[in-house]
């Protein structure tokens, strides 16, 4: 558990020393939901219309921003070497790396999104539940994203690949988020929705790891 | 079948009849599928687009068939290392893409006349979108790494995890849809098909299986003697 | 039991499909024919050279 513990450490210390990972990923997702009205048009109705669905896909092209950059720094530098050789797997590396990249980068968005989410037009009551969809949602989002980030690891295009093999992968998180926000806010069920999405986060939790560190293994070796 | 996948002299002798076999089955399946095909009378509803949905339901169930072979192969390439799994992963990913795209299109010349619209946010339609992409990325993959051996394990990776979400996603897609459309555009209990239409969907669903089988034989053909030629050319240099 | 190859109202639906189905299957068909040829031959070539060094090498040396 100490082990593990100074993996966590180590790896928020390089997030936020990693030249503002949180900021280029706050202001891109400021930067896309400022785009939104200008190519959909301002009237409030429209916007308001599609104001949750939109703030969660903003949400989750946000969170690939900071991915490229998850496991080919130690690639590059030789950390991941010796990451594997060490006493902890690096199953748990993997996790720790992924925990520290929802809580440096996930966290702050999901804090952001009801915020953008009201800008764009929702209704207020809806922002409890769009924080705790996103940071729910973030975890899934963070541990599905790592394995496309090990995945691409020496890799010809990091960026664009790890987006094509991710984003497929974010169908599930994406419709049961902004589902039960919508859910919410036609006074429907929206339990289901964040029950379906709390498992979906919990399966990326239990299984990412083992996907990520058999790529890892795969790109050291 | 697995005797002949880890034994590639074996699986060259094998497919060197079966493929060709295979490409004769299928040309004859096809043939008397679309015989019976344009002998069954149009539909009460649909009218004479049920000649469409032949080729298309047949696509679509083709997609799930050849990412069904493609996990398998990625599997026993991946926990075995079985010697020509590699190789029918690989060759299994562009025959799946085709016949996904084939399904997405003739789908859409379909919902067209059936539907008004070129393309509807259906559950089905949806989820084989999504499949598309999933082959799109596994493509993708492949081409961006150069080293041979960890581009195979890495693509048979994101298989896996593939094979993990895809029900998630047909699962996830469906919930979605209830939420969103009162009424699915596919009815689940259906009326039975008549023969004369299931006749004509199966057989031309069996021309597919076959036409795939000949097919992914003949690419881990290419494969194999492509990797012989590399080994070879490596000797010659060195 | 005759052929009925008219379509009606929805030809230009029938068609198309049919068309794009067969213009898939043909790509297919002809990549993966022209992939098994080009690397059959490649392998052929490879293997000629080798026997042809294999048989030059001996009168180099000798």
């Amino acid at each position: 558990m100490n082990g593990f513990g100074a993996l966590i450490r180590r790896e928020l210390a390089l997030s936020w020393g990693r030249g503002g990972g949180a900021m280029l990923a706050l202001a891109f997702y400021l930067a896309m939901a400022t785009l939104l009205p200008l190519a959909a048009g301002s009237e409030p109705a429209r916007l308001a219309a599609v104001a949750p669905g939109s703030a969660w896909l903003a949400l989750a092209v946000s969170s690939l921003l900071s991915l490229e950059r998850l496991f080919e720094r130690d690639y590059e530098d030789g950390a991941l070497d010796l990451l594997a050789l060490g006493p902890a797997p690096l199953e748990a590396a993997a996790f720790a790396k992924c925990l520290a990249q929802w809580i440096t980068t996930g966290a702050p968005l999901a804090l952001l999104a009801p915020v953008v989410a009201t800008a764009l037009g929702a209704p207020l009551k809806l922002a409890p539940l769009t924080v705790i969809t996103a940071l729910i949602g973030g975890l899934g989002f963070s541990f599905c994203g790592g394995i496309g980030a090990a995945l691409s690891l020496g890799s010809r295009r990091g960026g664009v690949l790890i987006a094509v093999i991710v984003l497929p992968l974010f169908a599930p998180p994406v419709i049961f988020g902004a589902g039960a926000i919508d859910a919410f806010g036609a006074g429907l069920d929206w339990k289901t929705g964040l029950m379906l999405l709390g498992a979906y986060s919990l399966t990326a939790l239990a299984l990412g790891p083992f996907a990520m560190a058999a790529a890892c293994r795969n790109a050291l070796s | 079948m697995i005797a002949i996948l880890t034994n590639p002299q074996r699986f060259m002798a094998f497919s060197a009849w079966f493929a060709p076999l295979l490409g004769v089955i299928a040309a004859v399946l096809a043939a008397v599928g679309l015989w019976s095909d344009f002998a069954a009378p149009p539909d009460y509803q649909q009218g004479y687009t049920v000649h469409i949905m032949f080729i298309h339901v047949a696509a679509a169930w083709m997609s799930l068939f050849v990412y069904a072979c493609l996990g398998a192969a990625s599997f026993l390439g991946l926990v075995f290392r079985v010697a020509l799994a590699d190789a029918a992963a690989r060759a299994a990913a562009p025959l799946g893409a085709g016949f996904t795209l084939l399904a997405l299109v003739t789908g859409s010349f379909w919902g067209r006349p059936m539907w008004g619209t070129w393309w509807v946010w259906d559950a089905r339609l949806t989820s084989v979108l999504v499949l598309f992409l999933f082959y799109l990325g596994y493509l993708a993959l492949q081409a961006a790494i150069d080293d041979e051996q960890r581009s195979a394990r890495a693509c048979a990776i994101l298989a896996l995890v593939g094979l993990v979400n895809l029900p998630i996603v047909h699962f996830s897609v469906e919930w979605w849809n209830t939420l969103h459309q009162g009424a699915s555009v596919f009815r689940k209990d259906g009326p039975a098909m008549p023969p004369v239409y299931l006749v004509p969907l199966l057989t031309i669903a069996l021309a597919y299986m076959a036409a795939f089988g000949g097919l992914w034989l003949v690419r881990i053909r290419a494969e194999v003697w492509r990797r012989r030629a590399n080994v070879l050319a490596l000797r010659a240099a060195g | 039991m005759g052929l009925d190859f008219a379509a009606g109202n929805y030809a230009a639906y029938v068609w198309p499909s049919y068309a794009l189905t067969a213009l898939i299957f043909a790509v297919l068909i002809i990549d993966s024919l022209a992939r098994a040829r080009r690397w059959k031959k490649a392998v052929e070539t490879r293997e000629r050279e080798a026997r042809e060094a294999g048989a030059a090498a001996p009168e180099d040396e000798a």
